[in-house]
């Protein structure tokens, strides 16, 4: 795997925020490798028993990871006779849960996100 | 064995003019430029009783169209 990296000229960039393991990446690296959890609760009523809130409480949070079996070797190589990567102008929020922003090259990127959500109403007009 | 693939990249010109978005979450991500691999995970669960009780937010009214 040979990878032919190029500059990058970028204009004008705007982020709002970054938070849970989100990466803005200007220029070439490694590569990465982003992990997070979050277990969102909603109750109406406070009422908590001992471990209700830890992450090992739930299979969502150690579900094992499913990946393709490469089939067949490949060999890659790329080449870049325009040697710039022209960018005007970018604009987000936010940049969250395991998420990159990257302008340039870089090796493999990872990242794994997981979500357990929880609403809990005891009256139909509590929302 | 499969016989291996050998794949030849020639980059042409990369110019982008604006990109303007709200988020990049939840496992994802948004490159210019190269890479080699990009393995992506994101699980969420909302159980049932997690169930949020209200009104759809109703759809704006579709334009009238003209009739030719």
């Amino acid at each position: 795997m040979t990878l032919q990296c190029r500059n990058a000229n970028v204009g004008w960039l705007f982020v709002n925020t970054v938070s849970s393991a989100g990466i803005v990446q200007l220029g070439d690296g490694e590569g990465t490798t982003q992990k997070s959890k979050a277990l969102a609760v909603q109750s109406a009523i406070p009422t908590h028993e001992a471990d209700e809130f830890k992450f090992a409480a739930y299979p969502l949070y150690y579900l094992p990871k499913l990946s393709l079996k490469p089939c067949v070797p490949v060999t890659f190589r790329s080449r870049s006779p325009w040697p710039t990567i022209q960018i005007g102008s970018i604009r987000t929020l936010g940049v969250s849960s395991s998420s990159l922003l990257r302008i340039g090259c870089s090796g493999p990127v990872e990242g794994e996100n997981r979500i357990k959500d929880f609403r809990q109403f005891n009256n139909l007009n509590i929302r | 064995m499969a016989t291996p693939i050998v794949l030849n990249v020639t980059n042409g010109p990369v110019s982008v003019g604006c990109i303007s978005l709200i988020g990049v979450s939840s496992s994802s991500s948004l490159l210019i430029g190269d890479t080699e691999s990009i393995t992506l995970y994101s699980y969420f669960d909302t159980p049932p009783e997690a169930v949020i009780i209200g009104s759809l937010a109703p759809l704006p009214a579709l334009p009238e169209e003209k009739l030719e």
